[in-house]
């Protein structure tokens, strides 16, 4: 049987759908003006005051990004960055994660050690200095490895685990399974949400390396694409606003990119990971705990 | 199947790992312990050179033919690091505390780290080698004295015109139109600003025009003439100068302003108002008044201001006479950028003359006529004709990034010591007709202009590098206040008072210290 909705209800109901549906548009069109722009010529960019549908659709901030060959090398190393250090990030955090569930020797202090990093922070030249002495300074890992384990991750991630009933592993334990087999036969399949969430987590803080690329990497050609596209983003500030020393410092070497450029670098460099939400949407919502434990 | 995804991942990071590690080259991080060899031909000899600098332009690659050009020219085997802009600040300091610092070290300006690390020895004196090297012997004293501590030299600066900032520039066909004559003073001024806000400029018969534009953090203010600019021109009642931003003259510019705003000839947005936005706007014909520079000109404006205004004409607001009878404006530093070498390298003579040889050759001025492929040297700094550069008109353009990686500039990314500023001739690149004629008519005016060099460019105060930020905002954003009104101008005096609270006092003893003891005055030229 069908109840009719009320009036208030229906009211209500619109008013909620007209707000989340501005609130959408207001995500929506930075993207949308980055996506107008990144095709509209330089000259109807200058003269016009807000575009939103370009007159003449112009490819030419692409062709540029595309005709650097670094801007395509710095997206292949990002995406190796993202890959390689999210599967890292997930197998260590997880791991040691479970093993904090487990009630072994020094749990309590590992776990003690892991929370002091959540208020105390070596620093940037401390840390420096340990990549340095460890050989990584202009490697990849550079960017991978002080950063595997994510503290608050790791604590989230143990919580996750510790909410499954002990009577399974229990279960499994007796079926004959090791510590490993408990943890890769039951723990991950029953963790997917988990691992979806924060390999989310853990890839879109990858994708956007940045700040440690530049740190830690003294060779341009291992760059990341953040700092590729700040590089463009920021010669357009140059071009714009420094001192017109540094602007001629900036422009003596090479053609300006103009606003354009940036807007096409942004959407490039956006675009990809933007791309992997879709897919790990479903894992968010589903409880797989449900009808797990019969009894 | 997870079992062997674990087990590829596993090797494969090792792998990677042990293929990383080997390749770290050693000789990246200390290349200047190597032994002065005396025995060997000075010249003969090929050093290892190592450089850290910012740099705005595209990262140049590690393996650019420029690079080998250069490594072949000098004999060396040069290994430069650059660093965008943005992130330098921050990675240089970090490299310094690990102690691997390169033989060459970029610095944008003399600040309070340049301060410290000369302090703790890092740099070399370099006042020895000045004589041998033109273009380190054309740079005249007051450039000099910004980089002279304690009565020593510790950096090379760099080129930077120090006529050519920004200057006030108005629509001359907007003038025209209204019949009005280039203003002299603030009243005329004032007058000039209004009438383009309000009795429609551009004769389309639309009230959208503002007279003044002004953006965010005042960028640029209003100053014509050195007594209203931020350098040090007035003095206080115990005779030491006063830096310009708490000055008479300052307020003078901030009650124009303050009137502007009132009659609406100011965006009454301009203090949420980025720079970037105004100066479009400037060019998309909405503003009368507004800052423009001659050197490095964004041509692509300029033609985007002539497809509208067919007719727009750009000029300059020559300097306003000022109370002391005085006339002229603000000389900016006349360097940009900064090269220091490293104090390790004290005792080996030859590797020093070697780059100091290096940087001399790329300082070496070629007038604007002699750029082309028939000048050797141009044409090799450029990487030849038709690879690193094109003859368009018999004007050079460059070959865009990434093809310019043939040009060993991309690597020294130094600018040519010009022997004066008129020398650069800046108009002979520009196509645009506008932009070439503004150009040349601003060359032309500026260099019958005299010119306030500021005394506090040519001392190293560390309390005003440490204090000066603060206190620049305290001063911004108490005129903001006045400008848009929530503030009387007779607030001045509170201004000032909190400005001397908060540090001002001891910047201003301290430079003054300075000055005297260095022998410095304001002086125009």
């Amino acid at each position: 049987m069908r109840f009719h909705k009320s009036l208030t209800e229906r009211i209500s109901g619109m008013m909620n759908a007209s707000l989340l549906g501005l609130l959408a548009l207001l995500m929506i069109f930075p993207f949308y003006y980055i996506f107008a722009v990144s095709f509209t010529s330089y000259e109807e960019y200058v003269a016009s005051e807000l575009i939103l549908w370009p007159k003449r659709w112009v490819l030419d901030a692409y062709t540029y990004i595309f005709n650097a060959k670094e801007f395509i090398r710095s997206l292949g190393v990002t995406i190796f960055i993202t890959v390689v250090g999210c599967l890292a990030n997930l197998l260590f955090t997880a791991t040691m994660a479970y093993a904090m569930t487990r009630n072994i020797w020094g749990q309590r202090t590992f776990l003690l050690l892991v929370v002091f990093t959540f208020v105390f922070h070596a620093g940037m030249i401390p840390t420096y200095l340990i990549v340095k002495a460890t050989g990584l300074i202009d490697s990849y890992w550079s960017l991978i490895l002080p950063n595997l384990i994510n503290p608050f991750n790791l604590i989230v991630f143990r919580q996750f685990f510790l909410n499954i009933p002990s009577e399974l592993n229990e279960a499994a334990v007796i079926d004959g399974a090791n510590d490993l087999q408990v943890f890769t036969k039951v723990i991950i399949p029953l963790s997917k949400p988990a691992f979806a969430a924060f390999g989310l987590f853990y890839a879109v803080l990858q994708w956007n390396t940045y700040f440690t690329a530049i740190l830690y990497l003294n060779d341009p050609a291992k760059f990341t694409i953040q700092v590729i596209l700040r590089q463009i983003v920021i010669l357009n500030d140059a071009a714009n606003t420094l001192t017109s020393a540094a602007r001629d410092a900036a422009i003596a070497e090479s053609m300006p990119p103009v606003e354009t450029i940036g807007m096409a670098a942004i959407l490039i460099a956006t675009l990809p990971i933007l791309l992997v939400y879709p897919f790990l949407q479903k894992h968010f919502a589903k409880g797989v705990m449900v009808g797990s434990v019969k009894g | 199947m997870k079992k062997i995804a674990t087990l590829c991942l596993m090797i494969s990071m090792a792998g990677s790992l042990a293929a990383c590690t080997a390749n770290h080259s050693p000789s990246v991080e200390n290349t200047s312990t190597a032994p002065a060899d005396t025995t060997e031909d000075a010249t003969s000899k090929k050093f290892s050179i190592t450089s850290i600098g910012g740099t705005w332009s595209p990262l140049p690659s590690a393996d650019g033919e420029g690079l080998k050009a250069i490594n072949e020219k000098f004999n060396i085997d040069y290994k430069p690091q650059f660093v965008p802009y943005g992130e330098y600040s921050s990675k240089l300091p970090v490299v310094m505390a690990a102690g691997d610092l390169p033989d060459m070290i970029g610095w944008e300006m003399v600040d309070a780290n340049f301060m410290k690390w000369v302090k703790q020895g890092a740099f070399m004196p370099l006042d020895d080698y000045i004589d041998e090297f033109p273009t380190l012997k054309a740079v005249p004293k007051s450039v000099w004295d910004a980089v002279t501590v304690d009565g020593k030299i510790y950096a090379i600066p760099h080129y930077s015109p120090a006529k050519y900032a920004k200057k006030a520039v108005l629509r001359k066909d907007w003038l025209d139109n209204l019949g009005l004559k280039m203003p002299t003073n603030y009243e005329e001024l004032k007058q000039v600003a209004i009438a383009f806000t309000k009795d429609d400029p551009d004769q389309n018969g639309k009230d959208d025009t503002y007279g003044f534009g002004l953006s965010q953090d005042i960028v640029y203010g209003a100053s014509l003439g050195a007594a209203w600019d931020t350098g040090w021109y007035h003095k206080n009642e115990q005779g030491q100068l006063i830096p310009g931003t708490i000055s008479e003259g300052f307020k003078e510019q901030t009650q124009f302003l303050a009137d502007l705003y009132k009659e609406g000839a100011i965006h009454k947005d301009w203090a949420v108002s980025n720079v970037i936005d105004i100066r479009k706007d400037f060019y998309a014909g909405k503003y009368g008044i507004w800052y423009e520079q001659v050197t490095g000109l964004d041509e692509g404006m300029f033609n985007a201001l002539l497809e509208h205004s067919p007719e727009a004409k750009i000029e300059v607001i020559p300097a306003f006479k000022q109370a002391d009878g005085q006339q002229g404006f603000l000389e900016s530093s006349g360097y940009y950028t900064v090269t220091m070498l490293n104090a390790k390298m004290k005792n080996e003579p030859d590797k020093v003359k070697r780059i100091l040889g290096f940087l001399d050759y790329f300082r070496t001025f070629i007038p604007f006529d002699e750029r082309n492929p028939q000048n050797p040297d141009f044409d090799w700094i450029w990487g030849g004709v038709n690879r690193g550069y094109k003859m368009v008109n018999n004007t050079v353009v460059p070959e865009p990034f990434p093809a310019s990686d043939v040009r060993p500039t991309r690597y020294s990314q130094i600018a040519n010591w010009a022997p004066n500023d008129e020398a650069n001739e800046p108009w002979k690149s520009l196509t645009n007709p506008l932009a070439k004629s503004y150009t040349q008519a601003t060359v032309e005016l500026l260099k019958t202009t005299k010119f306030y060099i500021n005394p506090v460019n040519r001392v190293s105060s560390e309390v005003l590098m440490t204090k000066g930020t603060e206190l620049n905002e305290i001063t911004r954003e108490w005129q903001t206040k006045m400008i848009v009104g929530e503030e009387p101008i007779t607030s001045w005096d509170k201004m000032v008072e909190e400005f001397m609270n908060k540090g001002g006092i001891e910047v201003i003893d301290d430079v003054n210290r300075l000055l005297q003891e260095t022998g410095t005055t304001g002086e125009w030229k």
